[in-house]
């Protein structure tokens, strides 16, 4: 039986897709069956991420509709094998879906998968419901600035309130020179503030830009983010790994000396 | 006189004790404005029992727990 994940932050463009996409592509590259399924039903997104978007026949609204089968509406990433895709529709809106239909799809999806990564819409309204009726955990994803951690702590307690208490926070875009000049909250006053597990720090990083341009999260750059997020899947498979230190990388010289 | 060193304090710890403030605020559902009035009924309440240092009264929240603390201090006989 697989586990079912949303992927959750109220505000809009705190990186939700980028991290279900990153997070999909670790779990698979370790070998586990995943399927990244977008809830944003009239704004798909994550197929783009991934690169697949060329590759869509059928939905999330079709499968729920019995236009056609699960198998068919899934999409294969070629690169790989254990990746899936369920990409959502874009002419219908986020009441052509039910709760309950997705209860129904999550449990239908449980028992091909490892794991199912759901990608939340933005907001509180129908599409978050939708989102979070199936899920037995999630991930809050904020930025360290006042309105993401403000929007992540009422989704934190509507999760609560659904009875979703498996919650995990995850810090996304974090500046290491900021916070070491005292500009921008770190990791500590974040946690601090939102009380929840924390299983994440990402750095703001360019190659994760680079990768959702080419379409390939993960691809191989070794990157300070990337290598998060594959502790983040490790962390998710129930490995103890610990949180690297985000402090500056470069020392005062090699910055006074850097060539521009 | 400008003091040499930068403040240490700049914009993330006002951040953190503004998000602080306001989301204990939300999740009890208790508004800036209904805790302003709770502290001026509860210094009128006490006021009828003990003298107390009005402008020194102080109510905060704790988050976790949350625990409603008050600090209201009281004037003895030989303080007056």
């Amino acid at each position: 039986m697989g586990e079912v994940i949303v992927i959750t932050s109220g505000k809009g463009g705190v990186g939700k897709t980028t991290t279900v996409a990153n997070i999909g592509t670790g779990l698979a590259m370790m070998g586990k069956k995943t399927v990244v399924v977008d809830t944003d039903i009239g704004l798909r997104n994550l197929d783009v991420v991934l690169g697949l978007e060329n590759r869509i026949v059928y939905n999330l609204v079709d499968v729920v509709n019995g236009s056609c089968r699960m198998k068919q509406a899934l999409i294969k990433d070629k690169r790989h094998p254990e990746l899936y895709l369920l990409p959502s529709a874009q002419t219908k809106d986020k009441t052509a879906v039910s709760p309950e239909q997705m209860i129904k799809l999550t449990d239908d999806l449980r028992e091909e998968f490892d794991y199912i990564l759901l990608d939340c819409p933005a907001g509180i309204e129908q599409g978050f419901k939708n989102a979070i009726a199936g899920a037995d955990k999630a991930l809050v994803v904020t930025t360290p600035e006042v309105s993401a951690i403000r929007d992540a702590d009422r989704i934190i307690g509507l999760l609560e309130a659904n009875d979703l208490r498996d919650i995990h926070l995850i810090i996304n875009r974090l500046r290491p020179d900021m916070i070491a000049r005292g500009d921008m909250m770190s990791v500590d006053d974040v946690t601090e503030i939102l009380a929840v597990d924390l299983i994440g720090t990402l750095l703001d990083d360019e190659q994760i830009v680079v990768a959702t341009n080419q379409g390939e999260p993960l691809s191989g750059k070794n990157s300070q983010a990337e290598e998060e997020y594959r502790n983040i899947c490790k962390r998710l498979m129930g490995e103890d790994v610990p949180f690297v230190e985000i402090k500056q990388k470069k020392s005062m010289f090699s910055r006074l000396f850097k060539r521009h | 006189m400008k003091p040499f060193f930068h403040d240490k304090r700049r914009s993330a710890g006002y951040a953190r004790d503004r998000m602080k403030l306001l989301l204990i605020s939300e999740r009890i559902e208790c508004s800036p404005q209904m805790m302003k009035m709770l502290k001026s009924d509860l210094v009128h309440t006490v006021k009828k029992y003990v003298t107390i240092e009005e402008n020194k009264v102080k109510i905060q929240i704790s988050q976790e727990p949350p625990v409603l603390m008050a600090y209201i201090p009281v004037i003895t006989k030989k303080d007056r």
